[in-house]
């Protein structure tokens, strides 16, 4: 193994294991529905503040459309690291909380001809979350309520991506959701048993992604990608169980139930057009259908689409480095104060990629603003750094030539 | 070169910063922002319980391991101590043979900063009769609860001593009981025959010359289980004014005598020495379905008694003194007299609900019986609770409590049961 790509590893493993411990936060608002999206590109993408529909990127694995991972010529290792800080307000409060998470870990294997291999981990929804009630009393015993939410629904997609000719690429994976949600209420008191009474979903399932990058002109690449509709098994498991902090003790009340759960299409698209040398305007849009989605709303109020559409602008400057800014404007899927639920962004990255085989590191920084206390009645201010790194090494075969 | 080592450093500068974020950023306090967007459980709630039935007995138990010697008197219970000394006839001395002329007995008390009593106790001590005096023998020492002295010789073979509560407050306060061997029934025979004297006394509890009551308690074997009290002998020869040989006792024990006219009326009681226990059982958890939902959880049960106040019979001291609840085991799922065996009630209490005691008339006592209970909740069955205290052998104790029949229904003994109900997350049905 190459240094490059044996670093990119290396470092993969240590961010994992820092991530471990580490609670992530993210948003108030994802203390409903589905939590948090982690939908993502790479840092690379986040600092243009698209999410990559079109970025067919010769050096990353961290592709959110399947075809774009045809335009790898060697044996790819990436991941995605992000982490970051929010203050989150209402009319009579506010708090601020760190987070920390690790959506996306990639690697993808050129094989014969010109098809692609990828494999690994992208977090979909992230549902962590917590707070606690007022302190409350009863007949003279002092107690306290609390809630605490956490999880994600990740997938573990198998890409095949294809060049076709000199001018579009092809991808499809099928995608094996994976993925909880627990949600627990704590009684704790100095004088109470500490109970938690908690909620536990158990997603799996299989969907499916198709994708298609078409390069007209050199300058520019039009891209879009659509998943389906699909159905997940969810296993609902109900409990009474020792609130100790730290207990592992098995529950002691258990109701198990199953059921499907329909999860909605999603459609991207986006284009990236070389304005002149050195200088590439990205777009790129999300629409997911949440209201044909038939599962628990974890007490929101209402869904809606989602919808997201982003923007920015790239200019390379010398061999080393790379500069990006970008806009986005997202639309949550959940209904929060009676309104959706909106996120502004700005985005700026930083680019160092190296040369042709050998991968490289982007960072990203981002300032969003998400909700507002008018509309729904919480809002938060949330910074966030996205790092994502790849390494690279021949494999096997003659790399395709590139466009 | 430059270049590309300045690209590592940079590299290398912000993974390690994304690191140290990810592994030291991310431990937060929950707050409340966010919590109108959950709905809460319902809301925590108290149910009282109130007795199915109930029972009150004695199981009288031997103080024979007490560290803590005691005599005196209150309420039904009377303190005294039987002391079995064995002291040699004669000793050699410097080449002359020495006989057993006199002696006194004493016992050390611990100062203390109140007096326990008012007034003066008056103590003597009596010789037991020869046939009782198999009460130190190993076979009634160690399987024999006495609640009767033995019987005693009329003949008066010491003084007296009176001693005053008060005189527990001053420096080094003692009992001393001057002893007239020669009035002892085997002197004369054992001295002749140069054999061991066998000093089988009572150390009498004679009434209160002026206040009462109460006891002097103090401690009667060190830490490594050795007696403390003393029979001081005297010998004295042909040529020599006499030599002191101090002696601890063969053997020593407490003996609690009851007065049988007594009667707890509709009060519970828990004591120590003839020892009360309290029978308790109160409705099965399964017949509150009608005022609570099947799925609710226990989050604390606690038995409330309030002290009785009977007089002067309510009182107690001692550094581990508790009061706590055992659990009859299933061999004896229930007993249609109420009256459980001495080895059910023998049971180790629960840890959780000994509860510190003090006498205190109207005073509330919480004891905390949540694990048995929640149990209960889970499908164990019901076996009712025995009540009593904690540290059982140790001396004279008693304590009352309101029972069921109380006139004033406030007083009456109950459960308080704190539930909750399981979360709903929001979703009538889940």
């Amino acid at each position: 193994m190459k240094p490059n790509l044996a670093a990119a590893v290396a470092v993969a493993c240590l961010v994992a294991l820092a991530t471990d411990k580490a609670a992530a936060s993210e948003s108030v608002f994802g203390l409903q529905f589905l939590g948090t999206s982690d939908e993502t590109g790479d840092a690379r993408a986040r600092g243009l503040g698209v999410l990559g529909a079109a970025l067919d990127d010769t050096m990353t694995a961290l592709a959110s459309n399947p075809a774009a991972l045809g335009g790898l010529r060697y044996m790819t290792f990436s991941f995605a690291a992000v982490a970051g800080w929010r203050d989150a307000s209402t009319a009579t409060a506010s708090t601020q909380q760190e987070f920390a998470r690790f959506p996306q870990l990639r690697a993808a294997l050129p094989l014969f001809g010109k098809v692609v291999l990828a494999t690994g981990y992208a977090s979909l929804r992230n549902f962590r979350g917590d707070f606690a009630l007022q302190p409350r009393s009863i007949d003279g015993l002092d107690y306290v309520q609390s809630f605490e939410r956490e999880g994600s629904l990740y997938t573990i997609p198998v890409a095949l991506a294809a060049t076709l000719g000199s001018r579009v690429r092809v991808g499809a994976s099928v995608d094996f959701l994976l993925g909880t949600i627990d949600e627990q209420w704590i009684t704790r008191g100095p004088s109470l048993i500490p109970i938690s009474s908690g909620r536990r979903d158990e997603f799996h399932g299989t969907s499916t992604h198709f994708g298609v990058v078409v390069l007209p002109w050199p300058w520019l690449r039009v891209a879009g990608s659509w998943a389906p509709e699909f159905s997940a098994d969810r296993e609902r498991r109900m409990t009474i169980k020792d609130g100790s902090q730290g207990s592992t003790a098995d529950p002691f009340r258990v109701e198990t139930t199953n059921t499907k759960v329909q999860f909605p299409q999603a459609v991207r698209a986006g284009a990236t057009v070389v304005l002149r040398r050195g200088l590439l305007l990205a777009g790129d849009a999300l629409w997911r259908e949440w209201p044909a989605y038939e599962g628990s709303l974890y007490e929101a109020q209402a869904v809606g689409d989602e919808v997201r559409i982003g923007a920015g602008l790239e200019y390379k400057r010398g061999l080393w480095s790379t500069v990006r800014a970008g806009v986005s404007r997202w639309t949550w899927g959940a209904e929060v104060g009676g309104n959706p639920v909106h996120e502004t962004a700005v985005h700026f990255g930083l680019g160092v990629p190296l040369a042709p085989g050998k991968g490289g590191f982007h960072l990203a920084l981002e300032h969003a603003w998400v909700g507002s206390l008018a509309e729904n009645g919480h809002e938060e201010k949330v910074w966030r750094v996205v790092v994502s790194v790849s390494g690279q090494e021949t494999w096997l075969r003659k790399a395709p030539r590139p466009r | 070169m430059r270049h590309g080592m300045g690209r590592r450093w940079l590299g290398a500068a912000i993974l390690a910063g994304l690191v140290a974020l990810l592994a030291l950023g991310c431990e937060d306090d929950p707050t409340h922002v966010g919590s109108d967007l959950r709905s809460p459980p319902d809301t925590v709630m108290a149910i009282d319980l109130l007795v199915v039935e109930d029972s009150v007995f004695s199981l009288p138990v031997s103080l024979r391991s007490s560290i803590t010697g005691q005599i005196g008197a209150q309420g039904p219970y009377t303190s005294q101590i039987l002391y079995d000394f064995r002291v040699p006839s004669f000793v050699v001395d410097e080449g002359d043979t020495l006989s057993l002329d006199d002696g006194n007995f004493r016992i050390d008390l611990t100062q203390v900063t109140q007096a326990p009593f008012t007034g003066a106790m008056r103590l003597g001590m009596r010789e037991v009769e020869i046939a009782a005096r198999i009460w130190s023998s190993d076979a009634v020492y160690d399987n024999t609860v006495l609640t009767r002295l033995p019987q005693l010789r009329p003949d008066v073979v010491a003084g007296e001593d009176t001693i005053a509560g008060t005189d527990l407050t001053l420096s080094e306060p003692r009992i001393v009981v001057e002893f007239d061997v020669h009035s002892l029934v085997d002197y004369d025979s054992v001295v002749a025959s140069r054999q061991t004297l066998e000093v089988n006394v009572a150390l009498l509890f004679l009434g209160f010359t002026s206040g009462g009551p109460g006891f002097v308690d103090f401690q009667q074997i060190t830490a490594l289980n050795a007696p403390l009290p003393r029979f001081v002998a005297n010998y004295v020869g042909a040529t020599t004014t006499g030599v002191e040989r101090s002696l601890a006792p063969a053997r020593q024990l407490v003996v609690v005598e009851f007065d049988s006219t007594y009667s707890p009326g509709t009060n519970w009681v828990v004591s120590d020495a003839h020892r009360f226990h309290t029978y308790v059982e109160f409705r099965d958890l399964d017949q509150l379905r009608a005022q609570l939902p099947e799925a609710a959880y226990m989050l604390r049960a606690d038995l409330l008694l309030v002290q009785a106040a009977r007089g002067d019979t309510v009182f107690g001291t001692g550094r581990n003194l508790g009061i706590g609840i055992s659990v009859p085991s299933s061999a004896v799922d229930d007993d249609s007299n109420l009256v459980y065996s001495v080895d059910e009630n023998n049971r180790a209490l629960q840890p959780e609900s000994v509860t510190a005691l003090t006498p205190s008339a109207g005073s509330l006592v919480t004891i905390s019986i949540t694990t048995e209970l929640a149990l209960q909740q889970e499908g164990k069955k019901n076996r009712g609770l025995i009540l009593r205290l904690s540290d059982e052998g140790t001396r004279a104790r008693h304590f009352e409590f309101y029972g069921p029949a109380a006139a004033d229904t406030t007083l009456r003994p109950h459960l308080r049961l704190v539930f909750g109900l399981p979360a709903d997350f929001g979703e009538e049905a889940p």
